[in-house]
């Protein structure tokens, strides 16, 4: 094994590397498949995670890989989890809300992560017990707790467009204002650096919501699943915020189930 | 009034240009938001950026009065330039590339002139009546699907209560593939739809400066705009939906369905 900030720095790379390659991609995305109902991939999608494989294959043989294009390997003891491009609708329309990004996971806990925006050219980077960084400035939750003050954020995965809606309107009376940017990890990282108050996630993987988890844990902030629990790999829920928000998100997700009746 | 509108598209994207090279240099001040009575968040950005149009357009053509976010006097017949100078305010004040300055010039209150400039994406849409939209100088063309299940849905938060922009998300995210709330730049959410990036933009208790200059570019691009009772959008409406022509009939039947069952 390395040391954290050897595999920091081998993390940095990858996602500089990514971030090149997408950035001369840039608005070439002309064919898409639909991989399952709902969710989209190009052939930029895959070559992207090939980029990650190779490079951390070679780079870190000692790591399981767990990415969302590729090999997905989740019970060892050093997993690295990589999206390439984390918001591939947003890319492929020329919306820079997105990002590509990696996080190393030892013993299922996240130790290294780094969120790259290309486009935005900015980098977040967090390691275990040493701080979140924005292009190498510390950054911290925002310690906003009057609630109607506040903007939240929700992230629909791979749940219904019909179930964000329906988060929303658990908070609608409560909170300032919302926003659905379509980049869970452009938006963890987002609300590392205070921009955003709190963010509610929906039927998402390891890859998806890790690198932005360890960003707002080392930043200040909590992050949970809906029973209260601090968010680990396994969970698809995710809930975000400030500590003295939080309770207040717990407690009107507590009942959270997708198969709900609703009415419109 | 002249006749031909030839010299207005030319001031008008002199003027988005200038105020949207203001705004990219403070980009980075990262300026303090305050709230307006009516829970808008506003920044010093919104009246200086407001201050360049005021001046230019003075200057350049002093007899068409100038209706914004700083003078909301009414909206009269004939020429009238409706400007947002900063539409977008806080995506801007957290650094984020989604706003733009936009400019449109009504007759008899109907948009004919629209320029949407995205200094930070650099993106310059520009429309005129009847002479179709452009993105940067090329020629774009909203989508026509005609499943709406094949819809990203593009909404905007306008002033609305948040409750009520989930009532309409929770409504149509059981129709659609997908949702965005990138968050009060309507001008950008109805540039995406003239480019066919999106499929459907609603956007609830706006003002026309929010709409005015989008709406035309849309209409331009192939799009349809209504209120949400279905008639042609009209500067009076404070919501819109928009969407290409085979998709609307059904979007308008949502809407009605789900109005009369509440």
């Amino acid at each position: 094994m390395k040391t954290l900030e050897e595999y920091a720095a081998i993390a940095r790379e990858a996602a500089r590397r990514a971030g090149s390659f997408l950035i001369e991609n840039y608005g070439s995305v002309k064919e898409w498949t639909c991989k399952e109902e709902g969710h989209y991939m190009s052939e930029i999608d895959k070559q992207c995670n090939d980029l990650y494989e190779d490079f951390l294959r070679r780079e870190t043989p000692e790591a399981a890989l767990y990415t969302e294009e590729g090999e997905q390997v989740l019970e060892s003891e050093l997993v690295w989890a990589v999206d390439p491009i984390d918001g591939s609708t947003n890319y492929r329309i020329g919306l820079p809300l997105f990002v590509t990004q990696i996080c190393l996971l030892h013993k299922g806990e996240p130790v290294v992560a780094v969120v790259n925006s290309p486009i935005l050219k900015m980098e977040y980077t967090a390691q275990k017990g040493g701080g979140s960084f924005l292009n190498g400035k510390r950054i911290a939750v925002n310690g906003l707790a009057e609630l109607k003050k506040i903007l939240l954020m929700v992230d629909k995965g791979h749940a219904t467009a019909a179930d964000a809606g329906d988060v929303l309107k658990l908070f609608g009376r409560q909170v300032h204002t919302a926003r659905m940017w379509g980049s869970v990890g452009f938006e963890l990282a987002a609300l590392a650096a205070g921009k955003i108050n709190a963010l509610v996630g929906l039927k998402m993987s390891a890859f998806d919501y890790a690198p932005g988890a360890l960003l707002i844990r080392e930043a200040g902030g909590g992050v949970m699943n809906f029973s209260g629990s601090d968010w680990a790999a396994k969970d698809i829920d995710l809930v975000a915020s400030n500590h003295d928000l939080l309770p207040f998100f717990l407690a009107k997700l507590k009942g959270w189930n997708y198969d709900n009746a609703r009415i419109p | 009034m002249p006749e031909s509108l030839d010299e207005y598209p030319m001031i008008a994207a002199k003027t988005a240009q200038l105020a949207g090279d203001f705004l990219m240099r403070d980009f980075d001040k990262r300026p303090e938001l305050s709230f307006r009575e009516d829970r808008h968040g506003t920044i010093l950005q919104d009246r200086a950026s407001d201050e360049i149009y005021r001046d230019v357009l003075k200057k350049e053509m002093s007899q068409v009065p100038v209706y914004s976010e700083e003078n909301q006097s009414g909206l009269e017949d004939g020429l009238v330039w409706v400007v947002d100078s900063l539409d977008g305010t806080s995506n801007y004040q957290m650094g984020l590339p989604l706003f733009s300055t936009q400019i449109c010039l009504l007759r008899d209150r109907e948009p004919v002139v629209s320029v949407i400039y995205c200094p930070a994406l650099r993106q310059i849409y520009t429309a005129e009546k009847d002479r179709g939209a452009f993105l940067n100088g090329k020629r774009i063309f909203a989508g026509n699907v005609d499943d709406i299940a094949k819809a990203a849905l593009v909404q905007g938060k306008g002033l609305a209560n948040i409750n009520k922009t989930a009532w309409y998300l929770a409504l149509f995210g059981r129709y659609v593939r997908t949702v965005r709330i990138l968050g009060g730049c309507t001008g950008i959410d109805l540039a995406l739809l003239a480019s066919g990036s999106c499929e459907m933009t609603l956007n609830l208790n706006s003002k026309p400066y929010d709409f005015a200059p989008g709406v035309l570019l849309a209409r331009e691009a192939g799009a349809v705009v209504a209120n949400l009772k279905g008639d042609p959008w009209t500067v009076a409406d404070d919501s819109m939906v928009a969407a290409g022509p085979i998709l609307m009939p059904k979007i308008l039947e949502i809407i009605r369905q789900a109005s009369t069952n509440v």
